[in-house]
């Protein structure tokens, strides 16, 4: 039984008198332990579509069920939820709190949902940082942090209580390239270890190729879908690479 | 997400804009403060208002043995005892009634004159001692001989409804002697609750009597400030002796006045007096009367009442039939004391002035007139303070709404890991509360020191009650909740993903 299970996915937006149809009828599965990455030129709708698989939004038409939850007809609380509980984002713009620290920052999941004391949440918070290698960061404010370091911390966050998928929505944009293949490693050995689903929405061919599945998007529909045969291998990359 | 991390949250939230939180309180607080000192100056008013009239005796009830009236003036300074003729004498014959002091058959004839002539009396005549005139209450004294009250009686009038104090009172004249020094004076034999009826006293030195002292009859006198004044100066009395009736009795305190409307001075019936227990004077001068019962109702307004039960309770303890009259006087001093002055001349121009009638004005009424007046005065004052907590509300408000916008792109992060729209609702309304009680807290600090300066600079009596603290932290929170929910909700409302792409 796959992980995600998407029927005829439609969403249409009203800007001003006009419908625009950001998505026209998507069906796919995603299946545990996949390393998906998404394809497609701006305004193919391919945000918008993580949105939907993400739970911040409702398709206009269409079945999308997770796991076994039929989603598109739970409410905005139930959302939140599953936002809290099985899925975790990564941002272009990593999306932390300024004037917060990195190891506040990680807590933030633990706030909502059921209700963790303090010293469980720091204790999680800064075992999370650890793993991706921020241990001695953790009272640093955003601000003070690189920009692949506050990928890393937004990893960390998004792996806090341990989602089955994680979306990253071009994580490696505002990244140079050796950022960029070390946040790609940390998702290849996300996927390896732990077995977490990755989709990975990017609008550059070559990171797409670290995924083991491409998904290609145009115009609001799927064009291509296939297994990724060439696939890149960070761990290596980052070894014949001169040392940042 | 736990009510505890909520406020955590908010304060840490506050705490990184100092200055905007700083400038939003400081709306608050004014409010607040502003509320409680004119709460408190209004309810300092009430208080006082209410104080005076009980200083002035308006709650105050005398019951003197006799029922006797002064004759005017020109009677030659002689009293009438128009009962005597033909009462004293009947009841003596009915046995009912032994006065202690026999009239003399000459007593019996219409115009009773008690102290004719007396050298005193003498225009002429220089004295080295208070004449009759200055002493108060000399004429009274002789109104005393018809000894009718007894402490029986008094302890009786205790277990009346509505009565707070009672003191039996014994008064004569006396001479004391403290070493060398001899002043002539009065004295009052009074009960341990006296200090409570005299409300304007204060103690600046020593205390009053005991319970025990009074029970044991113990040799002990509290002297008035002006007395106390003459025999020891600036040596502070307590602890030493003075000569009475050529007995040995110690000085336990020394009473004074706590109202700048009064100082001690010669002659006056209180400063000019000392205080021994009655039963210590019952015991050394054998006696068993009193010359009056003093009596304050727990509440102005039923003085009229409980005067009303204190004559049916004498009367019946004294066995008088339904057609005699009382063979004593009960005298309420509240009309008395507003046409003397006892009040302040202000609040005794302000109460004559506004109460149509006053002739016919009961105690009661009266006393809900000025309660009535006050309590429109501390609301007055209290409503136009609120207006300035609306206008500490709106700051709020505004700063709130200021911050949804700043933080849109925080809204958007908390909602993407998990917060449901209640948690974001529920943040801003926090903050917002947490806002106005901070400002209230310093509000009711900065309150307390401002009544209490207004309270020194204009000798205004202030009382800050813990039921108006109370209610000025209520009145913050719920500024708090009420301006705070409308940016709460705009918060709670945003959508993730606009919030989420919010520069």
């Amino acid at each position: 039984m796959p992980l995600l299970r998407v029927r005829d996915l439609v969403k249409t937006y009203q800007v001003g008198d006009v419908a625009v149809r950001a998505l026209r009828g998507v069906t796919l599965d995603i299946h545990s332990g996949e390393f998906v990455a998404v394809v497609g030129p701006s305004g193919s709708g391919k945000s918008t579509f993580m949105h939907i698989l993400g739970c911040l939004d409702h398709p206009t038409s269409g079945e999308y069920w997770l796991e076994d939850r039929d989603v598109s007809r739970l409410n905005d609380d139930e959302l939140s939820e599953i936002r809290n509980r099985q899925i975790g984002f990564v941002f272009q713009g990593f999306n932390l709190l300024s004037r917060t620290s990195a190891v506040e920052n990680v807590e933030l999941p633990l706030l909502y949902g059921k209700s963790v004391s303090a010293s469980e949440r720091r204790k999680r918070a800064l075992a999370a940082l650890d793993a991706v290698g921020l241990a001695d960061r953790a009272e640093h404010h955003p601000n003070q942090l690189s920009g692949g370091q506050q990928q890393r911390v937004a990893i960390a966050r998004s792996l806090l209580n341990n989602p089955s998928i994680l979306f990253a929505d071009e994580p490696t944009g505002n990244l140079d390239s050796r950022t960029s293949v070390e946040v790609m490693d940390i998702f290849q050995r996300l996927k390896e270890e732990r077995g977490i689903t990755i989709v990975l929405i990017t609008h550059e061919p070559q990171v797409a190729e670290y995924g083991s599945r491409i998904i290609a998007f145009k115009d609001g529909q799927i064009v291509s879908d296939e297994a990724n045969s060439r696939q890149r291998i960070a761990v290596g990359e980052l070894a014949l690479l001169p040392a940042g | 997400m736990t009510i505890g991390s909520s406020v955590s949250i908010a304060l840490r939230a506050l705490s990184r804009n100092k200055l905007q939180t700083a400038l939003t309180t400081i709306g608050m607080t004014i409010g607040v403060a502003t509320v409680l000192t004119m709460i408190a100056l209004g309810s300092g008013a009430e208080a006082a208002i209410e104080q005076q009239v009980r200083a002035a005796g308006m709650n105050l009830i005398v019951v003197t043995a006799g029922n006797y009236k002064a004759k005017t003036e020109d009677d030659g300074g002689g009293v009438v005892d128009h009962q005597a003729r033909w009462d004293a004498d009947s009841r003596v014959r009915q046995g009912r009634l032994r006065p202690v002091f026999s009239p003399q058959p000459s007593a019996l004839s219409p115009r009773v004159v008690f102290a004719a002539f007396h050298p005193e009396d003498d225009p002429m005549e220089k004295h080295d001692h208070p004449t009759a005139r200055q002493r108060l209450g000399d004429t009274e004294a002789g109104l005393g001989m018809a000894a009718t009250l007894t402490p029986a009686d008094a302890e009786a009038i205790r277990k009346l409804r509505g009565v707070q104090y009672v003191s039996e009172g014994i008064h004569e004249n006396i001479h004391l002697t403290a070493g060398d020094k001899r002043w002539f004076t009065r004295y009052h034999g009074g009960d341990v609750s006296l200090p409570s009826i005299r409300r304007s006293w204060t103690f600046t030195s020593g205390r009053f009597f005991t319970e025990r002292e009074q029970s044991k009859q113990a040799p002990v006198v509290v002297l008035g400030a002006f007395v106390a004044d003459k025999l020891y100066g600036d040596v502070n009395p307590v602890g030493q002796q003075i000569m009475l009736w050529k007995q040995p009795f110690q000085v336990v305190g020394v009473v004074g006045s706590s109202s700048f409307m009064m100082t001690p001075a010669a002659g006056d019936d209180q400063f000019d007096a000392i205080y021994i227990p009655f039963t210590t004077i019952h015991q050394i001068l054998n006696l068993s009367k009193l010359n009056d019962i003093t009596i304050t109702a727990a509440s102005t307004g039923e003085v009229t009442r409980v005067s009303k039960d204190v004559t049916e309770l004498l009367r019946a303890r004294h066995g008088i039939s339904m057609t005699s009259p009382d063979d004593f006087t009960v005298a309420t001093q509240a009309r008395q004391s507003l046409a003397k002055g006892g009040l302040r001349p202000d609040v005794a121009r302000a109460v004559v002035g506004n109460v149509g009638g006053l002739e016919k004005v009961t105690l009661e009424q009266l006393g809900r007139t000025l309660d009535r007046a006050t309590k429109t005065m501390t609301a007055l004052l209290g409503s136009i303070a609120a207006v300035s907590l609306i206008v500490g509300g709106i700051g709020i408000m505004n700063i709130m709404l200021l911050s949804v916008t700043e933080r849109t792109r925080e809204i958007g992060i908390r909602r993407a890991v998990g917060a449901r729209a209640g948690d974001v609702l529920r943040q801003f309304l926090v903050e917002a509360i947490a806002l106005s009680v901070i400002g209230g807290l310093a509000g009711i600090l900065l309150g307390a020191v401002a009544s209490g300066i207004i309270a020194q600079m204009l000798r205004w009596s202030t009382s800050i009650s813990p039921a108006s603290v109370a209610l000025s932290f209520a009145v913050a929170a719920a500024v708090g909740v009420f301006f705070g929910y409308y940016p709460a909700r705009q918060a709670s409302r945003l959508d993730p993903i606009e919030s989420l792409r919010f520069e």
